[in-house]
């Protein structure tokens, strides 16, 4: 695409009319003001899309084993493992990370932090995308899928965690939406369809931030349904929800940081000045936040161990593991984000960023399934369901991308017309 | 301390009193209460009993319409079959299974069945968010397949890893478990199929309530055949299925390490605060709202960024 | 005057009593029958003939009939009613062990005698009673080598032939 930009100085699509005044057509909105051949090439020219490519060719036949033959076709089908990878990941890991969209919603709309404009919009997406997707993880791992709404339309099992999370997600999933909307809006030239969304923003902010607490905490709180089953150092029936909670905090923040990385190297041509501009001081801003969550999120660790009176666990083969986690997930990562917060230094929040993200995840699978039944065995998920986690992250990846591209997510919509 | 605050003991002790005895409330209100059938039905299951002929595994499968087993009930080689090191444990085929156990020091096996224990409190059905189980005050605790989604929280939530999952199911699936034989027994009074058909009467079926005075009358009774404990006496709030063994209840696979307390009671104190979360923070965060946008903020003073951090 | 009579007509009653009463003592093992045939509960198995006279030679009738044949019981929970006891009027398992399980109140029989709380049924009494045995003194103890399936029972079992 970089190619293309510089060769047509109409390109990127960034308001609704070309250099001549004409507007740009739909079709052309979609595929980037490029011709079909033009997009095909830029498809094709681009290594990427072979590498998910190569995904999809296994992935999407595992995808239609899993509907045309059951879960136990393409998992251990494994008693003792309920939740396994899907869920693991895809739901557990894939809820924090996105906790961004309420996390910019607050400071930006909240605490009138404008400075953190730019951004905001890319949280309030890899929010909604990365709730939609735990949502198609869901799907994949759910024995009825068809059978989704359930919880809100036919039985009710109010006093179940589950409960709370399912009625949650999807509340908060359409506070999302429309705290997205405005973006489509304005791409599809219908900016005023955005001015009952802009009246009620401040009313879906504070909706986000009660339905993220409740549910990143139950997500946690899930775990304490389990507590003879979980290694004691990953789980506290006391604090989980606090814990998930906090965590998701830095999660939420590190993962903008790692998106707009990727969008920034990578996009280059797609940004908008304002985001080109303040995306290093944005960084830095979001590593302190981070940075602040991760202390709270070690002392409340810390205190948990303490109520619990764990720390003979400590000294075990389990407690290494656990140091490790957070030694590598936590502690390290923190240090990188308040060094490179005091001076400056994006290069190492950046990467700092990155591990934060691994760290997560490492941490929700080590709750989910490494040390789910510490005194049994290791679940070792079954190849088929990691190519399936990997496929469904491949069309997270695939969708994200598409919407950046063409959305005004990280540029303004006629930017250059002002 | 008044329990109830009338309107006429607000009048008297004033508002600050008032509130302070709703803060200040006797602690022991807050006592978990079990509210279990007084009259629910259980098992009892005496390990020193048991010889391991499967007849019972035999009788819930044609009970139950299980699927046909790999290897008759008569071949003992499948006491060697767990998975993963471990037991032989419930699956898609089978509502029960009999494990053996060499118990070191002791000349003969050990043997015990395990199926759903029918906890007074169930964790499967406290965490179903689809309301699928349902404790009927006979005792038993059974599931619609019909409402069920599939999100096997129970199995996870189930201390005694008993529910399991049709995953061989592409468009039927659905979770299995023991039953208590409720549709076909239970209901109508009389002792599962399992119960009926021990020869060893390993398994008496009996008031929940009066099966704890047999249990404790044979330990008493027989000072050196059993441990002085009855397993799911208090386990996970107390199970309707009872056991009693002759050795250490660890050394046959039982898991010691449960709460007394109902698993519901580890959820709890996430419940708890849902309603504070819910009344609390409109008004505290719209508050922080008004004033941090009261004046233009300065764009440098990051230090307010993430508030909510510390919340 | 009138209680001293009274006092002497009990005595006189009570020995009366005693010397025209059988003895105390346990039934004869020659009385009992040869060979008992229980067929109580054959549905999955046929039913099976029970050498009673070697086991009556080789065990005292107490070792498996408690207190009913006028043994004293062997139990001690048993002696603190049964120390010295009378011949009951049915030594038969069946005289005492119901068929089936009840699941019935069981912590009194309904006469109140609390004492008999815990009594197995016909089946679990007669296995408990053999296989303790059997496993004591390493008599046969697999189903089979008392049993023989009948049709029912193999297809229970899912036996294929
Ligand atoms: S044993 Fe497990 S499945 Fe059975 S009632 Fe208890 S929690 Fe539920
Ligand atoms: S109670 Fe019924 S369903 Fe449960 S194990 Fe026994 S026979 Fe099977
Ligand atoms: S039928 Fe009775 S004796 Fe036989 S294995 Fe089952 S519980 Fe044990």
């Amino acid at each position: 695409m970089k190619l293309f930009t510089s060769r047509d100085q109409q390109l990127p699509v960034t308001g609704s009319t070309k250099k001549d005044g004409t507007l740009w057509s739909l079709k052309e909105r979609l595929f980037l003001g490029l011709s079909f051949d033009g997009y095909k090439q830029q498809m094709l020219r681009n290594p990427v899309n072979w590498f998910l490519f190569a995904i999809l060719v296994v992935g999407l036949p595992l995808l239609l084993q899993r509907y045309g033959f059951g879960l136990g076709s393409v998992t251990h089908g494994s008693n003792d493992y309920p939740w396994g990878l899907v869920l693991g990941f895809g739901l557990f890991a894939m809820v924090p990370l996105s906790a961004s969209g309420f996390l910019l919603g607050t400071t930006v709309c909240l605490f009138g932090r404008k400075d953190f404009h730019p951004i905001e919009r890319l949280a309030l997406l890899n929010g909604l995308l990365g709730y939609f997707f735990a949502v198609i993880y869901l799907e994949v791992d759910l024995g009825m899928p068809w059978r989704l709404p359930y919880p809100m339309v036919v039985s009710f099992g109010t006093g179940a965690v589950l409960f709370l999370v399912a009625w949650h997600v999807a509340t908060y999933l359409s506070v999302q939406i429309a705290e997205v909307l405005p973006a489509l809006f304005e791409w599809l030239d219908k900016p005023e369809w955005t001015y009952y969304i802009k009246r009620v923003t401040l009313g879906l902010t504070v909706a986000g931030i009660i339905l993220s607490t409740l549910h990143q905490g139950a997500l946690g709180a899930l775990f304490t349904y389990a507590p003879a089953k979980i290694h004691p150092l990953w789980i506290s029936t006391e604090f989980q929800w606090i814990h998930f909670l906090c965590s998701a905090i830095f999660a939420g923040l590190a993962m903008v940081i790692v998106s707009s990385t990727l969008i920034i190297k990578f996009l280059h041509w797609r940004c908008g000045k304002a985001f080109r501009e303040n995306l290093d001081y944005m960084t830095i801003g979001l590593a302190k936040g981070a940075s602040y969550a991760m202390i709270t999120y070690l002392v409340i660790k810390l205190v948990a161990i303490a109520h619990d009176r764990n720390w003979e666990y400590l000294l075990t083969g389990w407690g290494l593991y656990y140091l490790l986690e957070i030694g590598i997930a936590v502690v390290l990562p923190m240090i990188m984000f308040a060094k490179g917060a005091r001076d400056g230094w994006v290069g190492l929040i950046r990467v700092g960023a990155f591990i934060t993200v691994i760290g997560i995840v490492w941490n929700r699978l080590n709750t989910s399934l490494v040390c789910f039944n510490w005194q049994m065995y290791q679940e070792i998920p079954h190849w088929k369901e990691v190519w399936l986690t990997v496929t469904l992250y491949a069309f997270y990846f695939i969708t994200y991308r598409f919407i950046v591209y063409r959305l005004p997510i990280v540029f303004d919509w006629k930017e250059s017309e002002k | 301390m008044p329990d109830k605050i009338t309107r006429r003991s607000i009048l008297k002790g004033g508002v600050a009193g008032s509130i302070a005895s709703l803060l200040f409330r006797p602690k022991s209100s807050k006592a978990h209460q079990i509210k279990a059938y007084q009259n629910s039905m259980g098992v009892l299951v005496d390990l020193t009993r048991c010889v391991g002929c499967r007849s019972c595994e035999a009788a819930c499968n044609a009970e139950q319409n299980m699927p046909e087993p790999a290897k008759p009930f008569t071949d003992m080689s499948v006491f060697d079959e767990g998975a993963h090191g471990h037991k032989r444990r419930t699956d898609e085929t089978t509502l029960t299974v009999v494990n053996k156990y060499d118990v070191p020091g002791l000349d003969h096996p050990l043997f015990r069945k395990i199926q759903c224990n029918h906890c007074q409190e169930p964790a499967c059905l406290t965490s179903c968010f689809v309301a699928a189980y349902t404790k009927t005050p006979e005792g038993a605790v059974i599931y619609n397949a019909d409402v069920c989604v599939g999100c096997r929280t129970c199995m996870i939530a189930c201390p005694f890893y008993i529910p399991t999952f049709k995953y061989s199911s592409a468009f039927d699936p659905k979770i299995v478990k023991c039953i208590f034989c409720y549709d076909t027994r239970l209901k109508y009074g009389q002792p599962p199929a399992c119960v009926e058909a021990c020869p060893q009467e390993a398994l008496t079926f009996g008031k929940r309530k009066d099966l704890l005075k047999i249990g404790r009358r044979r330990i008493v009774d027989n000072k050196d055949k059993y441990e002085d404990h009855i397993y799911g006496e208090f386990e996970a709030g107390g199970t309707s299925w009872l056991y009693l063994s002759s050795v250490p209840f660890e050394k046959v696979g039982f898991d010691m390490t449960l709460p007394h307390q109902p698993i519901l009671d580890s959820v709890k104190n996430f419940l708890g605060m849902v309603p504070m979360v819910l009344t609390i923070w409109p008004a505290l965060f719209t508050g922080f709202h008004l004033l941090a946008t009261r004046k233009e903020p300065h764009a440098k003073d990051e230090n307010t960024t993430k508030q909510e951090v510390g919340e | 005057m009138k209680s001293f009579g009274k006092t002497a007509m009990m005595v006189l009653i009570t020995l009366w009593m005693v010397s025209s009463a059988p003895p105390v003592t346990a039934m004869d093992p020659e009385d009992a029958p040869e060979s008992v045939t229980l067929d109580y509960l054959e549905e999955l198995y046929e039913s099976v003939e029970f050498d009673h006279m070697t086991h009556a030679e080789m065990f005292s009738c107490a070792d498996c009939h408690h207190h009913t044949t006028g043994d004293s019981a062997t139990d001690d929970s048993c002696i603190r009613c049964h120390a010295s006891p009378e011949t009951a009027d049915d030594v038969s398992c069946s005289g005492c062990h119901e068929e089936k399980q009840s699941g019935k109140a069981r912590t009194s029989d309904g006469s109140n005698n609390i004492y008999h709380i815990d009594k197995p049924s016909l089946k679990g009494a007669l296995h408990l009673q053999c296989m303790g045995c059997h496993q004591a003194e390493s008599g046969p103890v697999e189903c089979l080598d008392c049993h023989s399936f009948t049709a029912a029972g193999e297809e229970r079992f899912k036996i294929k032939n």
